[in-house]
């Protein structure tokens, strides 16, 4: 346990020692504080309260989508970027099983999406205490549930990438399969949603806030229950086509 | 049995197939305690897809690769720990300094202390610099700070694939010297691979030849090479003041084989074991013949490498 998670923060460095690594949480600071100064000053008697203005910041549909963009972008490279930089070839010659260290690197994946959420958080939380004072309605419960939703859409994209990162070996090639997935999706529910089988595919079942009271469920026959037991097979099918593939590779 | 247990290194039939060709083939050869082996092939050999078969990057087909017993293949992590490697290029994260990247390696081996660190960048004199971004490193640098990094878990083998790519002849030299001193006094086997053949020979202490991933030859070289007693043949080159007297002289003794003679520099080429050529020169005084040179004619590992090989294409 004590070496995974030393190999995690081998992973956690790589990410963070990286010149533009602050850029993210830059992003992160700066959109909440635009929406702030807009309301502020052109929107005047406006009031937001703090639940609904968190809410804005990382909902799946509002400053979720930037979310997801930088979690995307930050961990396209974890794994093809040691093949870029060929330095994958002096990690894979220690003590440790490649699931191993693929493990680490997927943790270190975590451990970013995480931090920026809850550096998102905390930013929009100041932030509204500074322009709107401590007020609204509705409890942080709200809140919770929205990070539970933006974090379940978020990990299942990253995911994806992380997969697509061991596959193609190349961080732009993820990066613009993985930004065409989440433009695709959008269009795919449109176009499939006649189709029986639909109900099956990972992006009919990513937004859980339709199963939220007063939401209408994508299909019918569609509950929480099953969404949540797609989404499942879903992560373990990709999660294990990466070990597998990493695992069996020869590095060249 | 102690010559099993200086055995470091163990190849064992290692074949590598990818589709239908056959990249290595039954390869077999050892490597010992306190060796310097050269890997030696043309293009295309396998060199390559060898050094990364016995570190683990690339799955063999057949065969198996032991390291001080342990296999590479089921016990992946015991083998490994032992090895200090370099393949290819040293390639590191160029964005962390040089201190920062030892730290990763050493956060993935329990046993390095932060001294053992720092000792190891002082034998390879990087101290001033790991505080520096490995991006302003020179090639040099880097190559050193790869060696630092193979070396610092103490292995018991140290493989190396063309140590001295992109280094300049100091660099090279001192690659060279730093290798043979590990290897002597740590006792540390060394298997290199490289297409420089007079650096081969230079630094190793025996040479296993592959062709089209198949073991053609293996030669003891250098030093090692002279264990002789006396009863090997030998090309010498003898330089006179009366070539055509010494040549004279040559006839009719069948312990001396005359191989050329060249009339320019006067010098005389025969081929000969050490006490006839003793004879030879005590005639040669007693005919009053000046001798001015007696040098042996070696050939060079290149010469020998052609004939192995059959000739084509150098690497």
């Amino acid at each position: 346990m004590y070496s995974f998670l030393q190999l995690t923060t081998n992973e956690w460095l790589k990410l963070a020692k990286k010149r533009g690594f602050f850029i993210a949480f830059l992003i992160i600071l700066l959109m909440p504080l635009g929406i702030a100064v807009v309301v502020k000053s052109f929107l005047e008697g406006t009031e937001l309260g703090y639940v609904e203005f968190m809410q804005s910041v990382i909902d799946i549909n509002g400053g979720g989508t930037l979310y997801l963009f930088l979690c995307m972008i930050y961990t396209a490279s974890l794994v093809s970027g040691e093949h870029q930089l060929g330095t994958i070839k002096l990690l894979l010659i220690r003590p440790h099983s490649r699931s191993k260290i693929l493990a680490s690197k997927y943790a270190a994946l975590l451990v970013f999406n995480i931090v920026l959420l809850l550096f998102a958080l905390i930013v929009s939380f100041i932030i509204c205490i500074v322009f709107f004072g401590m007020q609204g309605e509705g409890s942080m419960i709200d809140v919770w549930k929205t990070v539970l939703y933006t974090s379940v859409n978020t990990v299942m994209y990253t995911s994806i990438v992380f997969m697509l990162s061991v596959l193609t070996k190349s961080t732009g090639a993820t990066i613009g399969i993985a930004l065409c997935l989440v433009f695709v999706s959008d269009l795919a529910v449109l176009l499939l949603a006649k189709y029986e089988f639909a109900k099956y595919l990972l992006f009919f079942n990513l937004d859980l806030r339709m199963y939220e009271e007063g939401g209408v469920p994508l299909m019918k026959g569609m509950t929480l229950g099953f969404s949540i037991t797609v989404l499942a097979a879903y992560l373990i099918a990709i999660l294990a086509t990466s070990f597998y593939v990493f695992k069996k590779r020869d590095v060249a | 049995m102690s010559h099993q247990q200086d055995v470091v290194l163990q190849l064992d039939k290692v074949t590598k197939k990818i589709g239908k060709q056959t990249i290595v083939d039954q390869l077999s050869f050892e490597v010992k305690k306190g060796e310097i082996v050269g890997l030696l092939g043309p293009n295309g050999a396998g060199k390559t897809t060898t050094i990364r078969m016995i570190v683990g990057l690339i799955g063999m087909t057949s065969g198996e690769v032991l390291i001080n017993g342990q296999s590479i293949r089921s016990s992946f992590s015991k083998a490994i720990a032992r090895v200090g490697a370099i393949v290819e290029n040293p390639e590191f994260y160029s964005y962390m300094t040089g201190w920062d990247n030892l730290k990763q390696y050493q956060r993935m081996i329990p046993s390095i202390t932060v001294e053992r660190m720092k000792q190891v960048v002082d034998v390879v004199g990087l101290t001033d610099a790991m505080n520096k971004k490995v991006k302003s490193y020179s090639l040099g640098m880097r190559q050193r700070l790869g060696i630092a990094q193979a070396l610092m878990h103490s292995p018991s083998i140290l493989i190396l694939d063309e140590p001295t790519n992109g280094l300049d002849p100091a660099g090279i030299r001192e690659m060279r010297d730093y290798l043979k001193t590990i290897a002597q006094q740590e006792g540390i086997a060394v298997l290199v691979s490289s297409h420089l053949l007079s650096e081969i020979e230079l630094m190793c202490s025996r040479v296993v030849v592959i062709q089209q991933g198949k073991f053609v030859h293996e030669q003891l070289i250098g030093g090692a090479q002279i264990q002789q007693d006396g009863n090997e043949e030998f090309n010498v080159l003898v330089r006179v003041n009366q070539l055509e007297q010494a040549k004279q002289l040559l006839v009719g003794r069948e312990e001396l084989q005359f191989i050329q003679a060249n009339e320019l520099t006067n010098e005389l080429e025969i081929r000969c074991k050490d006490e006839a050529l003793a004879n030879y020169i005590h005639e040669l005084s007693a005919h009053r013949i000046s001798v001015y040179r007696v040098v042996e004619v070696k050939r060079s590992l290149e010469d020998e490498f052609l004939t192995w090989t059959g000739g084509n294409q150098i690497v």
